[in-house]
């Protein structure tokens, strides 16, 4: 059977069955291409990159100041703006907290936070960590997903370009479908070919926000259990913790800095962001790992016969 | 040449202290989880499998009762079998003990008699786990406050008759064997050097407190899990270090009385200190014998 010779409402129902097939071999090979390897929430991975994968820039934002606070690297002046302390500078951490101490070298308020001028420097720097990691498509991903689209929509495409052809030949007039579906075809592709994370990624922030909603928050150090001084010292631990359950673990802020930090809030979600897609709620989370007191069969743990 | 870094360092998974895992996975190498909490539900064992995909698990069974004359039950079996083959765990391990007798629950690991019944119900018991699960457990020694009666043989000695009557590898618990060792006045470190180290492939940290018994006034360890780890314990872990030739997978056990986390993740920085100590101390003496 030539399918080309099919009349034109069969053509275009032919074409509309073989689109389907082709959008679902499409996704189907991107994310088996795009699934490995695996990234592992035990791999290395900037936590501001994490807040920022989760939340978007703001959230990087947030957090990365919110730590500098926490050390005294950034400080509240008496006219409510936040200024850098240079002499602090050594114990910069990485590219984003430059940047942010960078752009409070001139003192401001909190909400400039929320500029697209520091925003866009945070937006590129956190996805720049995460296209490292697989998160996002590095170079190779963005290869393939282009030489994936020019295949697809190249073929597509051209079945589409011979029926016209043929058609104009035969002098058909009603070509209006066709040219629909020529016009329409890649820029459903391209809208597909877009989608900001990897599937390692999409699976990595899946689990991640499945881990984190499912685990109670931390406790957060008790009075006696806080070291005497504050350190100015980038503590990966606790950046990752605020990362994962919001700035309030940076004890050494003040509840009026914790108010200002909440004013940087993050944006909705984009449709096809998935980074900030955080369920509302904890139901999703079944029965967790272990109801509390895992250990034996009883409360004295797995070796004893119990208490006294 | 033994490879110092095949040893691994993990903490058995609690809600209490999954967000501080969940922050500090970068440092940890593996999770033990509580193969009942995780089958309790319905057999809902999400977020184990999620936590599988981001780190080894280790499955740890607590109500089976291996070293009982009743077989384990079947539906206990195949509920674990089911469990392990979703996720995929490095090992699986149970206690030596008994947990039942007809039908009545202890609610706790008992100590059997030891004596060569009690092994014999150990290796049908042992054999039927095998088979329905697929995989041989790692057996455990457990603390006792009470003497087993109508015993025929020391603590060592049964271990030993289990293990090599199961060819089972061991779990071996170190606070459970110093417990003991202070409870019925034996020297821990000898026992260690009369058990089959070659057998074993997992330890056990956690910790006891004293108690006085009600009647005698006497002074004992109660292996409660709600304590940090003590020196005793460490030190017991290096010379296991010096006398283990396998790669071994180290848990710190903490079932209650939690402190901020970082104190748990000390104890894990001791654990390895012990260990490399240990390791050190066991290729120099094989250096020196050969």
């Amino acid at each position: 059977m030539n399918v080309f010779d099919l009349s034109g409402p069969e053509f275009l129902l032919f074409y509309l069955i073989l689109f389907i097939f082709a959008v679902g071999a499409f996704l189907f090979i991107r994310n088996r291409l795009e699934s490995e390897p695996a990234i592992r929430i035990k791999d290395p991975m900037d936590p501001y990159a994490i807040a920022g994968l989760r939340r978007g820039p703001r959230e990087t934002a947030r957090i990365a100041f919110g730590s500098l606070l926490d050390r005294g690297i950034i400080i509240k002046r008496p006219d409510e703006k936040y200024e850098y302390v240079p002499e602090l500078g050594e114990h910069v951490h990485g590219q984003i907290e430059k940047e942010i101490c960078q752009y409070f070298k001139t003192p401001r308020g909190i909400k400039s936070l929320g500029h697209q001028e520091i925003s866009s420097k945070l937006k590129n720097l956190t996805d720049g960590i995460l296209s490292s990691a697989g998160v996002l498509p590095g170079a190779r991903d963005a290869a393939r997903r282009v030489t994936l689209l020019i295949m697809f929509v190249g073929g597509l495409e051209s079945i589409l370009v011979i029926k016209l052809l043929v058609a104009i030949s035969r002098h058909k007039s009603n070509i209006f479908g066709l040219v629909a579906f020529i016009i329409a075809t890649p820029i459903i592709y391209f809208l597909l070919h877009r989608k900001r994370l990897t599937a390692r990624g999409s699976r990595f922030l899946a689990d991640l926000n499945r881990m984190a909603q499912c685990t109670p928050e931390p406790r957060p150090r008790a009075a006696d259990e806080k070291p005497a001084a504050i350190s100015h010292a980038y503590d990966p631990d606790l950046v990752m913790t605020s990362a994962l359950w919001g700035p309030i673990f940076f004890s050494n802020i003040s509840e009026d800095m914790q108010k200002d930090l909440a004013q940087i809030r993050p944006l909705p979600p984009a449709a096809d962001a998935g980074s900030a897609s955080l369920p509302a709620s904890h139901s999703s989370c079944g029965s967790s790992c272990g109801s509390s007191g895992g250990g034996g069969c009883g409360s004295s743990g797995c070796g004893g016969c119990g208490s006294n | 040449m033994l490879n110092l870094q095949n040893d691994r360092f993990g903490l058995g998974w609690r809600p209490e202290l999954s967000s501080g895992i969940l922050v500090h996975l970068g440092q940890i190498d593996f999770v033990e989880v509580i193969a009942e909490n995780a089958i309790s539900e319905n057999n809902k064992s999400v977020p184990l499998e999620t936590i599988a995909r981001h780190v080894p698990v280790t499955i740890h069974g607590v109500s089976l009762g291996m070293s009982s004359a009743e077989p384990v039950a079947t539906k206990r079996l195949d509920a674990l079998a089911r469990l392990i083959g979703r996720v995929g765990p490095v090992s699986w391990s149970e206690h030596l003990a008994f947990v039942r007798s007809g039908n009545i629950e202890i609610g706790h690991l008992a100590a059997p008699p030891r004596t060569r019944a009690t092994i014999e119900g150990t290796v049908k018991n042992f054999d039927r786990a095998r088979a329905i699960t697929g995989s041989a457990p790692l057996l455990e020694n457990i603390a006792t406050l009470v003497d087993p009666p109508a015993s025929e043989m020391n603590e060592t000695d049964w271990l030993r008759g289990s293990l090599e009557a199961t060819n089972a590898q061991m779990l071996l618990d170190l606070h459970n064997l110093y417990a003991n060792s202070i409870n019925y006045q034996f020297d821990a470190r000898e026992a260690l050097r009369s058990l089959p180290m070659e057998r074993v492939r997992a330890v056990h940290l956690a910790g006891g407190r004293r108690i006085t018994h009600p009647r005698t006034g006497a002074q004992r360890i109660l292996d409660d899990h709600l304590h940090e780890v003590p020196d005793a314990v460490f030190e017991l872990l290096e010379l296991v270090a010096a006398l283990a030739p396998a790669p071994l997978y180290v848990t710190i056990e903490r079932d209650g009385n939690y402190p901020h986390f970082s104190q748990i993740m000390s104890e894990l920085a001791r654990a390895r200190a012990a260990m490399a100590r240990g390791r050190a101390c066991r290729m120099q003496q094989l250096a020196t014998a050969s």
